[in-house]
Order: structure tokens, then C-alpha cells, then sequence
């Protein structure tokens, strides 16, 4: 087995523990991350949704500004909003490098697009939902979490999928400033030194993530929708 | 007693203000059934939707629940009100990832009432609408007089004492119509459950109502007793809406479509006599045709009871000496019955 791989796949045999723990960095930025922009980008996908003129809780002011701030931020590009936010960086977590160094750029690259995609998710709800749970006389927050919230969950992972996918690739850019993780590895080996063997098995195990995503995903689709 | 004082609606909208309510003044009695009819984009969803502010009326337009201005509560006390107020909607607006035995549990759930006891009380409730078998289903597996009767069972599991209904019975057949009208009535009897309910079948305007609001471009152009606004109709569109109802008015169609049908001699009549009281007993056309010595060929009478009392008629071809006949239409005049010559 060991000659096999050795054979097809010279250049990895040898760092197959760099290998792993690459695969485990990048694990770790994707859900440290990711969990972090989910919670953040939900809670601002319900301010916009619910802020806005004709929801729940409309205000102007807040609306606009929250609106404008996500666009602002969904217009630079990540590898721009990497450089920029190592003052914020060494601020927050001490250090600008490294996988924890990474997770503040990744998470403002990241809650500005999912809180948009939070926001369409919950606009599909049927405003008649929700004029049913006002006439029983339900709280905003009981509409939010019992309806907007709960009337949503196959479109809010179908959401999720697409970020996190996305995130995958925000993480192995990441990478390029030192953030380890699969983007670092096949940087270093792959291209800077034309292992092209190794490219192509980081290539196989993102390939490998995505799918175990979607498939997961899935599943809860399923069984959330009736 | 729901009571609405100077109610006006403007919506805005890309082509300017829509006034869908114009300054409607209405009471309702506890206990009471009140019909409200139109035509569609008369206001009537607005204006039942203006009773719990779901729709905030215009400045000036004030709601009154017993003696509490609903249109004057903070927003957390509007909530409280709002539990005594069922509404059934026009487009249901059922939870779709819920169940049916959950979303008849749905209005029970954020109160402190042990779990069992919400199942309890919405087992109890569908079975009153017929769907015992049906509370693990979705809405999306239900048809839509099945999603109705949901819709129904969840307005009635917070015990309201005022029901709202728009349009609950339209996507029903004849026979479930009957049953939910039945089931509403005896709530309204038993509970003393006030219901407002928008149809357009006047059916059921007759079979339920005890009063009854006509809306026309969003003005309330009549209102009162139904037996009143049926016997008597003030107003063209509530004429219309009558003779929509009535099998009397029928004579007129079958006139314009069959004119040979009604091959009149010389000195006939066709009239139309429905009787404006509650009572029809009085055998008065046996003591016109012998008092006056006239012929009367009925070809159909009807008769129905609309709010609890007959209303009726006769279509007939009236014969005899011209003068008896005004003689006699005069006299059936003043015991109160209408006379037309069709
Ligand atoms: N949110 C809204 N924005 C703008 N116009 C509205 C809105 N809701 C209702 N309208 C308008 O107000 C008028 C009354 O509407 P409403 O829904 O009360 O009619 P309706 O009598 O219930 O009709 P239907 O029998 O068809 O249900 C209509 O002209 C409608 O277009
Ligand atoms: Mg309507």
C-alpha cells in the first residue's frame, strides 16, 4: 500500500503528517470561524429583515447603516481585506499570522455576504405567517425564532452550504499570508516547488469537504421540508 | 362588543394613495353574528383586519373593545387583546413545517399551559371539524377545505371570545359549508363567541348572520337586521345582492332569455309580491282573487328563512278588470307586501 502511494504520490508520502495537520488547520479555521459568522450573520440577517419598511420591528436609521456597512464590506476583495485588518487582528487575538491570526479577516469576509444571504432566506417567508402569529399575539422575538426562524431552516441551510463552500476557499487564500491550513501546504509544496502531486491531493480532500458538506446539508433539508 | 369609530384606510401605493376604507362607524354587539358583504376590493378584509390592528387605521380612526381602546394600547398590551380575538384568514396562512396538531397547538404553546393538555385541547378541536385523522399530516398534504378547517380549529384553540372570519367558508363544499356554519352558530350559541365574518355567499348571510353590512368602495352604504336589509334593500348593490340570493328575482333572467315563456293576454300582469313583514301566514291572495274577482296563475313562490324569520314571495300572472287589478295591488301595498309589475 505504502509503495503504491510512494509511487503515484512521491512528494506526499513523505509529509503525510504535514498533510494532517494542515487538513486540521484548516478544519479548525473553517468551523471557529464559520461558527462565529454563522451567529453574527444571522443576527444581522434578522436586523435587516425584521428593520426594514414593513417588518416586524421597522427602523429606518438602523437598516440603512447596517445595510450600507455589509455592502461596504461585501465590495473588497478578500485578499485586500486580509492586509487591511492586521491592525484589527493583533487588537483582537494577539497575532496576525497563523490560523488564529486568519479568523478575523475570514469572519469579516465571510458575515457580510451570509447575513445577505440570512436576509433573501428570510424575506421568502410568507408575510401572512407572520400576520397569523401577530394576531395570536406573539412577541417579535416569539415570531423571529417561531416563525421567520423556524419557517426558514431549509433555505437558511441551503445558505450555509453556500457560504461555508465559499468559506473553504477564503481559508486556503488565507493561507497565502501565512494562515497554514490546505491553501498554505499546496502553495508551499505544489507550486513553489512544482510538486504538483501535492496540489492535487489538497485538491481531492477540499473536493472531499465540499461534498461531506452538501451531503450533510442535505440530509437536513430533507427532513426539514414538508 | 366590538365598536369602530371613524375608521378611514389609505394605502400608499405606486400610483398614489388607495382610500380602501372611508370612514366607517360601525357596533357590534357581544354575542352577535355579523355579516359583512361586497364586492371584491370593497374593504372588507381591511376593515375586519382594523378590528385586531393588524391594519392601522388613519388618524381619527379609533377601536373599541368593550370599553378599551384597542387603537390606543402600547404595543405589549395590544398583544393581550389580541389573544381574545381569533381571526381565520382569507389565504389560511397555515405554518407550513408544522403539523397539523401543531399548528392547531401553535397559539397555546408560548402560555403556560402543560403540553398535554394543549393536545388534549386541539385533539378535541379537530375533531369538531372533522379531521381527527389528519393531525400528523402537513398543510401542503391537505386540500384546501381541509387547510380551512385547520385554520378554523387554530382561531378557536386560544378560546377567543371573538372570532374573526375572513371568508372561512369559501373554499368549502356545499355540505362542509353547512357543518362549519353549523359549528360556528353553535360556538356562538353555547359560548356566546361574537363572530364578524366577510362572505360573499349570500347563504350564508341568511342562514347565520343577525346583521348584516353591505361595504362599496370602502363606505358602508347600509347596514342593519338581516331580515331588514333582505326584505328591504335600500341600496342598488344591496338590491343586487338580494336578487343574487333570491330565487324571485330569477323571474327577471328567465324573462330576458325566454320571453315567450311568459306569453301574457290582453290585460295581464306578471307581478312580483314579496312580503316585507315577518309573517306570511295571511292567505292574501286567495282574498285578493275572491275580493277583487280576479284570476291569479302563480307560476312559482318561495319561500326561506333569512336571520331566523320567512321571507318570501310569489311570481304570478295576475287577470281582471284593470281597475280591480290597482284595486288589489293597492291593497296588498298596505298589508305590507311590495308590489312589482315585471
Ligand atoms: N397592503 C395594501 N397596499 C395597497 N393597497 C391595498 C393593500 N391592501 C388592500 N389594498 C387595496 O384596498 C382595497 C380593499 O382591499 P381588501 O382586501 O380589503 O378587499 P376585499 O373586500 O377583502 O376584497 P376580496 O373580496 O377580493 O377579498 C383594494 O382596492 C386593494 O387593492
Ligand atoms: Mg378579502
Amino acid at each position: 500500500m505504502y509503495e503504491l502511494v510512494k509511487k503515484l504520490l512521491p512528494h506526499v508520502a513523505d509529509k503525510t503528517d504535514e498533510l494532517i495537520y494542515s487538513v486540521y488547520q484548516t478544519l479548525v479555521m473553517l468551523t471557529v470561524s464559520g461558527l462565529i459568522s454563522f451567529v453574527l450573520g444571522l443576527l444581522l440577517g434578522i436586523v435587516l429583515v425584521v428593520t426594514r419598511e414593513g417588518g416586524i420591528l421597522p427602523h429606518r436609521p438602523v437598516n440603512a447603516a447596517l445595510g450600507f456597512t455589509v455592502n461596504l464590506f461585501r465590495s473588497i476583495p478578500f485578499v485586500i481585506l486580509l492586509a487591511a485588518l492586521i491592525p484589527l487582528s493583533r487588537l483582537l487575538t494577539g497575532t496576525a499570522i497563523g490560523t488564529t491570526g486568519a479568523m478575523v479577516p475570514l469572519i469579516f469576509g465571510t458575515v457580510p455576504f451570509f447575513s445577505r444571504q440570512v436576509e433573501t432566506a428570510l424575506s421568502g417567508v410568507d408575510h401572512g405567517l407572520i400576520e397569523a402569529a401577530q394576531s395570536m399575539g406573539l412577541s417579535a422575538p416569539g415570531i423571529i425564532v417561531r416563525v421567520l426562524l423556524r419557517e426558514s431552516i431549509p433555505q437558511l441551510i441551503r445558505v450555509s452550504q453556500i457560504t461555508s463552500i465559499s468559506l473553504i476557499g477564503l481559508t486556503a487564500m488565507a493561507g497565502a499570508i501565512g494562515g497554514g491550513g490546505l491553501g498554505d501546504f499546496a502553495i508551499r509544496y505544489g507550486h513553489q516547488r512544482g510538486q504538483t502531486d501535492v496540489t492535487y491531493i489538497t485538491v481531492v480532500v477540499i473536493l472531499l469537504m465540499v461534498a461531506i458538506i452538501q451531503h450533510l446539508g442535505n440530509l437536513v433539508i430533507k427532513k426539514n421540508t414538508h | 362588543m366590538i365598536r369602530l369609530e371613524h375608521i378611514s384606510k389609505t394605502f400608499s401605493s405606486v400610483q398614489g394613495p388607495v382610500k380602501a376604507l372611508s370612514d366607517i362607524s360601525l357596533q357590534i354587539e357581544k354575542g352577535e353574528i355579523f355579516g359583512i358583504i361586497g364586492f371584491s376590493g370593497a374593504g372588507k378584509s381591511t376593515l375586519v383586519r382594523c378590528i385586531n390592528l393588524l391594519e392601522r387605521p388613519d388618524r381619527g380612526g379609533k377601536v373599541f373593545i368593550d370599553s378599551t381602546e384597542l387603537s390606543a394600547l402600547p404595543y405589549s398590551e395590544l398583544r393581550a387583546a389580541r389573544l381574545n380575538i381569533g381571526m381565520i384568514f382569507q389565504h389560511f396562512n397555515l405554518m407550513p413545517s408544522r403539523t397539523v396538531l401543531d399548528n392547531v397547538t401553535f397559539p397555546l404553546n408560548y402560555r403556560r399551559i402543560p403540553a398535554t393538555q394543549q393536545v388534549r385541547k386541539a385533539r378535541h378541536l379537530l375533531e369538531l371539524v372533522g379531521l381527527e385523522n389528519f393531525e400528523q399530516r402537513y398543510p401542503s398534504e391537505l386540500s384546501g377545505g381541509q387547510k380551512q378547517r385547520v385554520a378554523i380549529a387554530r382561531a378557536l384553540a386560544s378560546d377567543p371570545k371573538i372570532l374573526l372570519c375572513d371568508e372561512a367558508t369559501s373554499a368549502l363544499d356545499p355540505q362542509t359549508t353547512r357543518e362549519i356554519l353549523e359549528l360556528l352558530a353553535s360556538l356562538n350559541a353555547s359560548l356566546g363567541l361574537t363572530l364578524v365574518v366577510i362572505t360573499h355567499e349570500m347563504a350564508v348571510v341568511k342562514d347565520l348572520c343577525h346583521k348584516v353590512a353591505v361595504l362599496e368602495q370602502g363606505r358602508l352604504v347600509e347596514s342593519g337586521e338581516t331580515f331588514e336589509v333582505f326584505s328591504n334593500p335600500q341600496q342598488e348593490i344591496t338590491r343586487r345582492f338580494v336578487s343574487a340570493a333570491s330565487n324571485l328575482a330569477k323571474v327577471e333572467q328567465l324573462k330576458k332569455l325566454r320571453p315567450d315563456f311568459f306569453a301574457l293576454k290582453a290585460g295581464e300582469l306578471l307581478v312580483r309580491l314579496s312580503y316585507l313583514k315577518r309573517s306570511v301566514s295571511e292567505p292574501l291572495i286567495s282574498l285578493i282573487t275572491s275580493r277583487f274577482s280576479l284570476q291569479f296563475n302563480i307560476l312559482y313562490a318561495d319561500v326561506e328563512l333569512v336571520g331566523g324569520a320567512p321571507i318570501g314571495g310569489t311570481v304570478g300572472v295576475l287577470g281582471g278588470q284593470s281597475g280591480s287589478i290597482a284595486e288589489a295591488l293597492h291593497f296588498l301595498e298596505q298589508k305590507n307586501v311590495k308590489v312589482e309589475v315585471l
